[in-house]
Formats: C-alpha cells, structure tokens, sequence
C-alpha cells in the first residue's frame, strides 16, 4: 500500500480529509483534546478494568491507528503537525489538571491523558517507532499504578481522597514499593522504563522542533509533580482518615500483588526492549529494528543523534525531575501542607481543581441544545403534525360532509334543477370527450 | 406450493373459531410449526438461484384482466422469511402470555394471509387487494385490544393509510387504463407503458405516497408514535417488524421501475432528503422520550428512513444493505418490543422514570436485552451492522453529504438506546421493580434466545441472507 500511497499527490485534499478524520477517530479513542472529557469519568469503572482499558491497552488504540495509517500522514503533513499540536496541548492541559486532583483514579486518569499527548507528539514529528516504545513501557507502569491504587483503595476500604490517606508506607509496605517504582518509572528516573521511552520523545523533539522539545519537557515536569504530591499524599505523613478505617487496614491478599509485582518487575526492566545505541543497544534499538519493515517507506524516520548530546539531555531531565522530588518532598512530608478543600480555592486554582469547566462547558453546548431540539421536535413539531393531520381529516371532512348536507333539502324543485343540470353536463363531457 | 403460504394462514384463521378452545394452543403451535416448515419446503425446492425462483398464476377469470399472480424471487424472499418467523414468534409470544381469546389468533392469522400475499403477489390489482386486507386484522387489533386514546388514534392510522393506499389505486388504474388493448395488471406489462414525463412523475408520486404512509417516512409519519404506543404489543409488534416492510418491499418491486424512464422532476432527491431528515428527526426525538415505546417508534422511524434512503440510490449496495436491513430491523425491533412487553408484564410500567436496575433483579432479561440494544446500534459483529454500513456505503457514493448527515444515526442510535439500557437496566431499583415478579419462563426464555442468535448470527454471517437476493438484485438493477 504504502507505494500506491506514494503515488497520490501530497497536496490532494483526499488525502488531507482521510488522514484528518482518521485522527479525529484517535482523539475520540485516545481521550485527546476535546474528546478527553470521557475517560477521567470512565474511571468510575473497578481498578481492573481502569488498569486494563483505560490505561494500557484500549485507550492506545488511536496511537496505533495513526501508527498503522503513517503511510497516508506521511503524505498529509500538516495534518501531522496538527497531530502534534494537539497532542502538546492535551499532555500540558491534562498535566495542569491533575495537579489539583484529589481523588487517586482521577489524578491517574489525567495523567493517561497527558501521556497520551505526548505519544500524539512523538507520533506528530514521525517518530512512530518512538510512539510505540512509549505505548508499551506505559502500558507496565499506568497497569501497574493503577491495579496499584486499587490495592491502595482496597485496603481503605474504598477511599478515593488522597486527603484522607497518609503514612501508608507502614502499613502496606508492599503496595508501597509497587507504587514507588511506579511513579519513578512514569517520572523517568534513570534506569527505569519510562525514562527510556520518554527520553528517547525529547531526544527526537529536541531534533526535529526545539520548541515542541521545550513544551514537552514542561509537560514531564508537570508529570513528575503530581505523581511526587500523589506519592507523598498517600504514603508519607501520618494518617489522616477515621480511626475506624486505620484499625482495619491491611495488605492486598497475595492473589492481588503477585500481578502486580510482575507488572513492577516489567516497568523496571522494560526499557530493555528499546535501549539506546549508547548504552548497549543495538544500533538503533531492539524495538525499531523490529518495527523496522513497517516504517522503511516512512521518509520521516529519525537519524541517529549525537551521544554526548543524548546524554546530556538525559541528564537534564533525570536532575530536574530528582530536584522536583526534593522539593515536593519538603512542602508535603517535612512541612505536612495539604491540599485545600475545594472551596476554599481562589482564582487559576479554583479553575483547575474544577478541570477548567470544559465538562459543564460540553454540557451547555452540546447536551443542553441537544435535549431542547429534542423537545422541540417531539412536543412542537409533532403536534404541528397533528394539527395539520387533524385539520385535514377532522376540521376537512367535516366541512365537507356539512356543505354537501345542504344538497339533501327535501326541495324537489331543487332536485329536478340538479338533475337536469348532471345530465346536460353528462351530454356536454361526452360530446368532449368523442371529439 | 406458493400457493399453500397464502391459503393456510386463511383457512386457520377460519378454523380456529370452529375448534373448542382448549384446542387453541395446539392448534396455534402446529400452524406456526407448519408454516415456517412450509417455507423452508419452499426454500429447499429453489433449483436455480436466478430470479424468478418460482412463478405460479392462478387465472380466476378470462375476462378479469387481473389474475393471481404469485413470484417468488430474491427480493420477496427476504420479507417472506422474515415474516413467518416473525408470525411464528408473535403467536408463540401470545402463548406464553396464556392470552386465550380466539379472535386474536385468527386476526393475527388473517393478517399473516395478508401479508404473504403483498410479498408474493406480482399484479397490481391483487397486491392493492391484499395491501388492503392486511388493514383490517390490524385496525381491530388496535381499536379492541389497544390502551388509551384507541379509538382516535386507531382512526388516524387507518385514515392515514387509507387515503395512502387510495392514491396507490390510482396510480395503479391509470397504468392499466393507458396499455394497449389487451393490457392486465401483472407486472411484466403494468410498467411497460409509454407515457409523459409529468405522467410518470405523478404516477410514481401516488405510489410513494401510499408507501410513504405505511413505511413511515418523513412527513406521513404522524400516525406512528401514537399507534405504536396505544396499540397492543403484539399490535406495535405486527405494525414495525412486518407491515412497514410493505412499504419498503414496494419500493422494490412497484416504485422502482418507473425510475426506469425520465420523470419530470428529481423525484428521487425529494424522497431521499425526506428519508434523511426523518432518520435525524426520529432519532433526536428518541433522545426525551420516557415511554419506552415511543422511543421504539421513533427509533424505528428513524432506522427505516434509512432503508428507505438506500433503496432509493437503485445501487446494489443499497438494494442489498436495504434488504438485509428489513430483515434485521424486523427482527430486533419485535425483539425489543418484546422485552418492553416483558417489563410491562413483570413490572407493570414501560415508563422510564418508573424503572431502573432491573439488571439485578432480572440478570437474563438484561443479557438478553444488551445484546439486541447492541444489535439495534450496529455495533460490528451483531446483525445491524453489516446492513447499516452497506446502506451508508450506497448513499456516500450517490452523494457525500447524504451520507455524512444519515451517518449521525449512528451517534443518535447510540445516546438514545444506551439511556434506555441505562435506566432501565442500571442504577438503583425503582419501588415497581424491586415489587416485580423476576423469574422468566422456559416459554419467554426459549423466545428471546432466537432473538438473540438472530443478531449474533446474522451479525456474524450476515452473507446467509444477502447471497438469498444477490443475483436477483444484479439482474433488476442491469435492467433497470
């Protein structure tokens, strides 16, 4: 397919239309900007399935889509450009976001949002393979957080609030772990997986558009500061729920963290599957060169960029990220600050801990207009319908049926004219008719 | 042979009223079991797939110039089918109901004679004749066993019809009278007339018209909602899994080739843009429903526009979708009006706001009525789709933008049945379900499992049916 693709015209509107439709089917899949608002709701769903669908596998479905069709985007680049617009815009927004998150499906929820934006990105300069590689070390550590927030919950006997968790890491020592080496691989410290996949993003970023890079880093900080306030809200501190609940907390059964412990063991290691040429990997990875076949007719594969230059953004990000901990650290455990409660938040923050409005801006554009057409057809209309209906068959017949009564007057007179009258018309139409 | 889907379903509907009453449910059970074995008799007989399987002409009179014509090929085939199951499954639904009137079995048999003879018969008159009969089990249908306004609202729907079918008639008189000497009703000569473009355009317009009504479509679709609503349940069943298929069974066979020959104007746009407006009508007025009936009827209204639509493209993606489609709808919405029936029966309420979380009192009813809400939205794999895709397939090649706006049904068909099957089904339960009886019989069971594999295998092998119509819609459509 991919040598007929090369033969259409890249300034075919065809092709700008499919490509922009087929996107727009990824943003509804993906939970892009502004089909995004379905999938933090979506979390209302048990932690299996959340972890499952919602974060690993089926929300993926728009990356591999593109992924798949890169032979019609690569013909269609300004819609790849938009791909990578919105996908900054939504990692940034939804990173935004769940910085006042405080439930801990919800603050997962967006930051699957948020990566997912940066996959959009990564798949926006052409860097599918790079896509791809981040899809799969995501799918370990957003299952892993996820089934790992369920065990969280489980032993709380279904608290969501982070503000009524704390000083867990006592408690359930091993979901702790779990959890840790979760929000280090999303973080990207070195040498979990997520720093892999996402670092190999920048690294391409960094290539191809300096400005996307610069975006794109802001939104990995963002990432490392929830998932920090979330850790250290739930693990650290002391315990701020009910006594009741304190008394009855326990560890998940072992038919719970056993996945889960396979799942930590993936996002630790699962940067193997793509390691950059610099430290022991293949010339350009196990991954790309497994991909390698499907992208050959790509003309936007990625070269191979300078060592020193890979290590030094590596490091940058990595030291960033650690100095985010440190300092997230100290407000939350040393200093113990909690969220607000919502109501008492001012100005940006309000806005944010209210996810900006966009639910209930949907809510008076679409559903709203949406139910009063609705009515509008179904009382209206229809009863214009029926109004119509009844004034032909009711108001209609009746008129007729009571001038034509007049005719049956008794008068023979009246008759003897009627009749003579039919028959010379009778002679009249025939006489017409003949000739 | 032909002959015989005609004749038993009269000579029952005769019989019943003389066998004692506790013979009524033997005697229903070995009629349905006999007609459906009768079809497949008839379906096994095909030798050749090429269209006409079967004629059979039965002359009354030498001097009638209509006689009883009887054709059985790949596009009267597909309704045939569709409606011996479904007589089948309403009679079978009306005893384990342990409904004992008489009269209804033989109305409903009559009504069987009457439509088996519209799908089978291929002259003008006759089919007018048997187009007619059908109304009259119905109207007593609805004006005896109905709730509500019966009587007014039965009296539009018949109105409606009535004044439909009569400018059928007329239309049908005026090709006869304008034959040559020696004319007849039949099919081969009615259309075989020359006549003015205006002529033409009037005489298919007379036509439409009486289709128009029983379908519904856009603009004569007023009497619908109402009747479907007030008329018993195997009333609604009656009226949208089978005799709305007349009128789209008559878009093939009688309205279709008079767009052979030019007509004064685009006669075809005009049906296809009312069609169209109704799917997106219909649909956005499901949306606010409560009565779960209602939301039925405009759900039907809305798919069926649909059909309606793709049929009128004359392609063979739409002529095939379309057919596959009747089938489909016929047998999902009976499913579902069925399910309504169910939940009328145990719960006593069809009313949204009355119900809820029937899921948890009734887990099989909600299996049940997932699969058939699911079968009804065209997701892949169950037997909406493959009708649907090749119906919008037939209008995005006849015109972009048609095609783009009855692409919305999708969307509105999702929204509407899943807040049904969310506040039915889901939630909290209601005071009237949670006093409701939850068990279901072997009966209602056995009923609703054919349903559901209607939709799982159809929707998996959905080629079983089109390859019935495949070479009779090629050789209609080259002709054409």
């Amino acid at each position: 397919m991919a040598i007929h693709a090369a033969d259409v015209d890249m300034s075919d509107p065809v092709i700008i239309i499919a490509t922009l439709c087929l996107f727009i089917g990824a943003i509804g899949k993906s939970a892009q900007i502004p089909l995004y608002t379905w999938l933090p709701d979506a979390m209302a769903g048990p932690t299996p399935v959340s972890a499952l669908i919602h974060a690993a596998t089926m929300v993926t479905a728009g990356i591999y889509l593109l992924v798949r069709a890169h032979f019609l985007f690569d013909l269609a680049p300004s819609v790849l450009n938009l791909v990578s617009y919105v996908g900054i815009a939504t990692s940034i927004f939804a990173a935004i976001i769940a910085l006042r998150q405080n439930d801990i499906k919800k603050v997962l929820a967006y930051s699957t949002v948020s990566q997912l934006g940066l996959m959009f990105v990564a798949l926006g300069v052409g860097a599918y393979t790079t896509a791809m590689f981040h899809v799969t070390t995501h799918a370990f550590f957003k299952a892993l957080l996820f089934l790992g927030a369920g065990s969280v919950i489980h032993a709380l006997h279904g608290e969501q609030d982070i503000r009524n968790m704390g000083g867990l890491k006592n408690e359930i020592k091993s979901t702790y772990w779990i959890f840790l080496i979760g929000t280090l691989a999303i973080c990207g410290i070195f040498p979990l997986s997520g720093m892999f996949s996402k670092d190999e993003i920048l690294a391409v970023l960094f290539e191809k558009n300096k400005g996307l890079w610069a975006l794109s880093l802001f939104s990995s900080l963002l990432t490392a500061v929830y998932m920090f306030r979330l850790l250290f809200l739930t693990f650290f501190g002391t315990y701020r729920g009910d006594e009741h609940t304190k008394s009855k907390i326990h560890e998940s059964p072992m038919v719970m963290m056993a996945p889960l412990w396979v799942l930590a063991i993936l996002s630790v290691f699962g940067g193997i599957l793509n390691l950059p040429h610099l430290i022991g990997g293949e010339s350009y990875g196990k991954m790309a060169h497994f991909l390698d076949p499907i992208f050959s007719h790509s003309k936007l594969t990625t070269e191979h960029m300078d060592a020193g230059l890979e290590i030094g953004l590596m490091a940058l990000v990595v030291g960033l990220v650690v100095s985010i901990g440190f300092v997230l650290y100290n407000i939350y455990v040393k200093k113990e600050s909690l969220p607000k409660p919502d109501m008492s938040l001012r100005g940006v923050e309000a806005l944010v801990a209210k996810k900006f409005g966009v639910d209930e801006l949907y809510d008076t554009v679409i559903s709203k207009p949406v139910l009063g057409i609705s009515r509008f057809f179904g009382q209206k209309v229809e009863s214009a319908f029926d109004g119509i209906s009844g004034f032909f068959f009711v108001t209609g017949f009746k008129s007729i049926g009571n001038s034509l009564r007049k005719i049956q007057n008794g008068n023979v007179e009246f008759y003897l004219i009627m009749m003579t009258g039919s028959i010379v018309a009778l002679m009249i139409l025939q006489f017409l008719v003949k000739i | 042979m032909l002959i015989g889907l005609i004749l038993f379903p009269l000579i029952f509907s005769l019989v019943i009223f003389i066998l004692p009453k506790n013979m009524t449910k033997f005697a229903t059970i070995f009629y349905s079991v006999f007609s459906i074995s009768w079809m497949v008799m008839v379906v096994k007989n095909i030798s050749s797939w090429t269209n006409p399987f079967f004629t059979e002409n039965y002359v009354f009179s030498s001097n009638l110039p209509s006689s009883l014509l009887l054709v059985l090929d790949g596009i009267s085939i597909i309704p045939i089918l569709l409606t011996q199951v479904l007589i089948a499954l309403i009679l079978w639904m009306l005893l384990a109901k342990q409904k004992d009137d008489k009269s209804v079995y033989s109305l409903i048999a009559l009504m069987h004679f009457g439509l088996n003879g519209v799908f089978l018969c291929a002259d003008a008159l006759g089919f007018y004749i048997f187009w007619e009969i059908t109304l009259i089990p119905i109207y007593f249908i609805c004006a005896i066993w109905g709730e509500g306004k019966r009587m007014p609202i039965t009296l539009k729907f018949f109105l409606y019809t009535f004044i439909g079918s009569l400018c059928m008639l007329v239309s049908f008189l005026y090709l006869y009278q304008i034959q040559p000497e020696g004319g007849n009703f039949s099919i081969a000569n009615i259309f075989n007339v020359d006549m003015s473009t205006t002529a033409r355009f009037l005489v298919a317009l007379g036509i439409f018209i009486g289709l128009a009504v029983k379908i519904p479509i856009f603009g004569f679709h007023n009497w619908q909602a109402d009747t479907y609503t007030s008329a018993p349940s195997y009333g609604s069943m009656l009226l949208a899994g089978i005799m709305l298929k007349m009128g789209l069974f008559g878009m093939y066979r009688w309205l279709s080739p008079l767009f052979g020959g030019p007509l004064c104007c685009d006669l075809q746009w005009y049906i296809i843009i009312l069609c169209v407006i109704g799917v997106i009508y219909g649909a956005i007025i499901a949306i606010t429903q409560t009565d779960l009936k209602r939301i039925l009827a405009f759900s039907s209204f809305s798919h069926v526009g649909l059909i309606a639509a793709g049929i009128m493209t004359f392609s063979h993606s739409g002529w095939q979708g379309g057919l596959l489609q009747m089938l489909v709808h016929g047998l999902n919405i009976v499913g579902l009006f069925y399910i309504v029936d169910l939940i009328e029966q145990k719960y006593g309420s069809r009313d949204l706001n009355n119900l809820g979380g029937i899921a948890t009192q009734n887990k099989w009813l909600a299996i049940y009525g997932m699969i058939l809400v699911l079968g009804t939205t065209a997701l892949p794999l169950t037997n909406g789709f493959p009708g649907e895709f090749l119906l919008l397939k037939s209008l995005f090649e006849y015109q972009f933008l048609t095609a783009l706006l009855a692409g919305t049904t999708i969307i509105w068909c999702a929204i509407y049945m899943l807040r049904l099957y969310q506040k039915v089904f889901f939630g909290e339960e209601s005071k009237m379900v949670l006093s409701g009886d939850t068990s279901l019989s072997v009966a209602e069971h056995f009923i609703l499992i054919i349903f559901v594999l209607g939709v799982l295998v159809l929707g998996i092998f959905p080629q079983l049916i089109l390859s019935l119509s495949e070479s009779t819609v090629l050789n209609y459509l080259t002709q054409k």
